[in-house]
């Protein structure tokens, strides 16, 4: 009997426990943060630290860049977070933007690989499956081996804005989900090609290497990024509905100040320092 | 709780009468049973067997219907996730057509949503690992029911029992870290494919098909064996022709819940595959399955692309369904095997010698039914023939018997050690890497920068508190259910209803869980992406496993002790809440417990129903990220591998924990037995 009577008292307490309201929705003092994934490492630090200096609550989800700019459009969040420029139509809603980062992506081959430069056109034509050998863009007779990224990857969809162009992507290459899995892939296998973000080229968890290719004649550095002459670049950026006012504005402010560049570049990406339009 | 009911003096006629039998009393009377002495029963209460006032009456049918309705949870459980998930996938045939549902090409981006490469991938991964994984299982069983001596058998059992326990992103992660660098080394591509995912998916099934055919051997009666080798047979010619055969059912219904498990298998197939939603070229190229496709796709998408996803699950929960329908027309099967006036002769035998000496009743434990009794009989007989039929012919065979005979036990023993090796070595691989990062700072620091360095501590409560929410909402609705289904229900087609819901409900892909959580719980009910509604999730697969082990446990309480609670005057709640509950609670306790490992290690339900956020919960309205998901998004990332590494440790030491300690209960309890 005792043991019962315990569960009875533990079922009494957990609904008790259920019955305790959602609280901290709607107040003031809240920031709403919605979008990108890509961008939710940096917005989730950021958060917290801001949080920590100014007393503001901020809210961070990742849905996904198109989801978070719908959420500011209705209102439902007060600052987006995307991976990509605003479209057409999205652009008429006169959203306010904010970079707050550059991201360069490196196109990455096995050390081994003898291969230096490539053009977007023949990257273009590895990823759609029409290339297959090394030895068609004067390398070594050497099957390539296509790693992709997942479809969730904003690193995917800027690759496939700037390299594939409409055409689509080649559905017999492996699909992985993560940054540091690609890299290894690529160091292990003499074939393999993937594309990551700059920032992962050189990694401080790991001693393995891999060899980024140069596009179309352009190496991937940081000045070749920031000049925008190196083509598979793209920036991060916030957006606020209307010129960015009170909390917002001091979020978006901290993001781009220099407290935060330690954690853009852990994260990959390239500060686009103050004076960021 | 009212005082126990004095006892009428003229309680023994009632029962008699309510027994209805009319024989003479004495030594040798049928015992009654439970239904018909339980003075409270409605049949009992319908002759005029008073024994208990209208109001205790009345509380006693109120608890059971309360008991029928925590044992209808799981009926209502698979109806709502067949429903919904059909519901969610209503667009599939709206507008996507079934015709390209069915189609070859999946990529949502371009709006093709066909799921026949996928739906290969599945059949393809299964028919591999069941191809590795069968061969390696019965040969496990059959050494450990055969061959092994008591004591290695004790040890090869706990590694089979510790493998079932490892969560499978562990088993995902050590594929990707360990195998898939081999794999990819002997085949000359990525590692990723097919290949890869036969392995860990072999490992990964063996335990299952392992313990289900050790229970299927151990049903043969020894008599079998010592026919068997009385009439010379060595002991490969008495596993090959008698054993095996006469345990052939069985295995098959094994395979076949071993078949289930592969196919909805998501985090260690999801690790392992390459994702790439193709029809493969060779099995070490990348591939794609159903469930991977699932977990993969889940969080980004949107509209149609989610309506497919919720199609897929559909799919999947339509083939586990049927192989549960598989697996009940073997058992039906075994059961009409049964030679009905043998087993009469046999059951009443037995009851005689049951009644002869109590003390027997007590340890021999749950009575064996009459048709288990039959079947064991039944079988017998055919083994007898058999053997007859099979010695007849000995001298046509060429080789000399004493070598075969020695290869086969050599093979089976290789296979009973094979399964512990692969345990010892996933243990190896996970301590050797993760012992350096092990440290107080680790276990209770706070995970700091976008790499997750420093410490896992908000995963560990996240962890810790979904499964505990999980367990007060499952343990009360199952223990009753059991209640419901050991004590009060007679067995019928209402009880075998909700067994077959129940057993669906535990073949219920953990992904397909996981989405059926996220359309209800999280959306739906609006909890979100939080404790909540993880843990009514969780609940949910955890709740046919402690039915399953709570019934069992209470059916294992001897019937005289019942006897004597009814001889005093008990009513049945009384008898169920006082005697028979505390008395199973050790075994009881047992399930619970191996249902917690499950919960810690579980990962495809909580993914999409609990967020993947850093956070300390607090209230359950809070999401979290448990230590599954930490360690496959660090795999994944395969940035910061060291913490990836140490907490597959420490998400391995609790779960080994959790499992050594149930075992340790249940070696207890079956002392004091």
């Amino acid at each position: 009997m005792a043991c019962l009577k315990r569960a009875f008292t533990l079922l009494v307490a957990s609904m008790a426990l259920l019955a305790l309201p959602a609280c901290g929705s709607g107040e003031d003092g809240v920031l709403t943060v919605a979008g990108s994934t890509t961008v939710l490492p940096i917005a989730e630090i950021a958060a917290e630290d801001f949080e920590e200096e100014s007393g503001v609550h901020v809210l961070v989800s990742g849905l996904g860049s198109s989801a978070g700019i719908e959420a500011v459009i209705n209102g439902t969040a007060d600052v987006a977070t995307s991976s990509r420029d605003l479209t057409s139509a999205e652009a008429e809603e006169g959203l306010s933007q904010y970079a707050v980062a550059h991201d360069g992506i490196a196109v990455i081959v096995n050390d081994e690989n003898p291969v230096s430069d490539i053009s977007l056109d023949d990257l273009r034509g590895i990823y759609a499956g029409e290339i297959g050998n090394w030895s068609e863009i004067g390398g070594p007779d050497l099957a390539i081996q296509v790693v992709n990224r997942d479809e969730a990857s904003g690193t995917r969809e800027a690759f496939r804005a700037i390299v594939m162009r409409g055409t689509p992507f080649d559905r017999t290459a492996a699909v992985l989900p993560g940054t540091g899995q690609v890299r290894d892939v690529v160091a292990r296998t003499p074939g393999a090609i993937g594309y990551i973000s700059i920032g992962f080229v050189e990694n401080r968890f790991t001693s393995s290497t891999v060899k980024t290719l140069d596009v179309d004649g352009v190496e991937p550095t940081e000045a070749n990024l920031e000049s925008s002459a190196y083509p598979l670049s793209r920036d991060l950026y916030f957006f606020t509905k209307g010129p960015a006012e009170g909390e917002a504005k001091e979020f978006i402010d901290y993001v781009r100040s220099s407290a935060m560049d330690a954690t853009i570049r852990d994260a990959g990406y390239v500060p686009v320092g103050e004076g960021g339009e | 709780m009212p005082d126990p009911v004095s006892p009428p003096p003229n309680v023994l006629e009632d029962v008699r009468r309510a027994q209805g039998t009319g024989r003479v009393p004495g030594d040798l009377v049928k015992p009654p049973h439970i239904e018909d002495i339980s003075p409270n029963s409605r049949k009992a209460y319908k002759r005029g067997l008073k024994l208990v006032d209208r109001r205790t009456y009345a509380k006693e049918r109120a608890l059971e219907w309360l008991f029928f309705a925590c044992a209808f949870v799981a009926v209502v459980a698979v109806f709502l996730i067949f429903v919904f998930t059909i519901y969610r996938a209503a667009p599939v045939l709206t507008d996507i057509g079934f015709a390209e549902f069915f189609g070859l090409d999946w990529a949502p981006s371009e709006g093709s949503y066909g799921i026949v490469a996928l739906l290969l991938g599945s059949i393809l991964v299964t028919a591999g690992s069941l191809a590795l994984g069968v061969p390696l299982a019965i040969g496990c069983a059959v050494y450990l029911v055969e061959i092994a001596s008591k004591r290695v058998s004790r040890i090869v059992s706990t590694a089979v029992d510790l493998l079932a326990g490892v969560p499978s992103v562990i088993f995902g992660f050590f594929g990707l870290v360990m195998l898939r660098p081999l794999i990819a080394d002997l085949t000359g591509g990525m590692g990723f494919g097919a290949l890869t995912a036969w392995l860990v998916l072999a490992i990964m099934i063996v335990p299952t098909i392992t313990t289900l055919t050790m229970d299927a051997l151990r049903s043969i009666p020894m008599g079998v064996r010592e026919a068997s080798y009385s009439m010379g047979a060595t002991k490969w010619q008495t596993i090959y022709k008698v054993v095996l055969p006469a345990a052939k059912l069985g295995i098959v219904n094994a395979v076949v819940l071993g078949m289930g498990r592969a196919i909805g298998e998501t985090m260690a197939v999801l690790m392992v595959v390459g994702n790439a939603p193709v029809v493969p070229e060779s099995i070490s190229s990348p591939v794609s399955t159903l469930t991977s496709q699932i977990a993969l796709d889940m969080g980004y998408s949107s509209g149609l692309h989610r309506a497919a996803l919720f199609g897929m699950g559909v799919v999947l929960f339509v083939i586990s369904a049927s192989l549960v329908g598989i697996v009940r027309l073997i058992s039906r099967e075994r059961e009409e095997r049964v030679d009905s006036r043998e087993a009469e002769r046999e059951r009443e035998k037995r009851e005689r010698l049951a009644k002869a000496t109590p003390v027997e009743l007590a340890t021999t434990g749950p009575d064996l039914s009459g048709v288990q009794l039959a079947q064991e009989t039944a079988i017998q007989e055919n083994s007898r023939k058999r053997i007859k039929r099979h010695l007849q012919n000995g001298s046509s065979a060429k080789v000399s018997k004493s070598v075969t005979n020695a290869t086969m036990i050599t093979i089976f023993k290789a296979a009973g050690w094979l399964a512990t090796g692969v345990l010892a070595l996933i243990i190896a691989f996970v301590a050797w890497n993760g012992l350096p990062v092990m440290s107080l700072d680790f276990i209770f620091g706070w995970p700091e920068g976008v790499n997750a360095e420093g410490g896992i501590f908000p995963t560990i409560v996240s962890s810790l508190y979904v499964t505990a929410l999980a367990m007060l909402i499952c343990a009360p609705v199952a223990i009753l259910a059991a209640v419901y289904l050991a004590e009060y229900a007679k067995q019928g087609r209402r009880v075998a209803f909700i067994r077959y819901a129940a057993d669906t409900l535990s073949s219920v892909p953990s992904i397909v869980m996981g989405l059926f959580g996220f359309a209800l719980f999280v959306e739906a009910f609006g909890f979100g992406l939080s404790m909540l509604s993880a843990a009514l999730a969780l609940a949910l697969m955890m709740l046919p496993i402690v039915m399953r082990t709570t019934e069992e446990a209470i059916r294992a309480v001897p019937r005289y002790i019942r006897w004597g609670a009814y001889g005093l005057g008990a009513t049945k709640w009384q008898v169920v809440s006082r005697v028979v509950l505390p008395t199973a609670f050790p075994r009881i306790a047992t399930g619970i417990v191996l249902a917690i490992g499950r919960a810690v290690g579980e990962t495809a339900v909580v993914l999409y129903t609990m967020g993947q956020a850093i956070n300390l919960p607090i209230t359950p309205l809070d999401s979290g990220r448990p230590m599954t998901i930490h360690l496959y998004l660090l795999a994944n990332d395969g940035i910061n591998m060291q913490a990836a590494y140490g907490t597959a440790l420490l998400l391995m030491l609790m779960i080994l924990a959790f499992n050594l300690f149930a075992r340790y209960l249940s070696h207890k309890s079956a002392r004091k037995a």
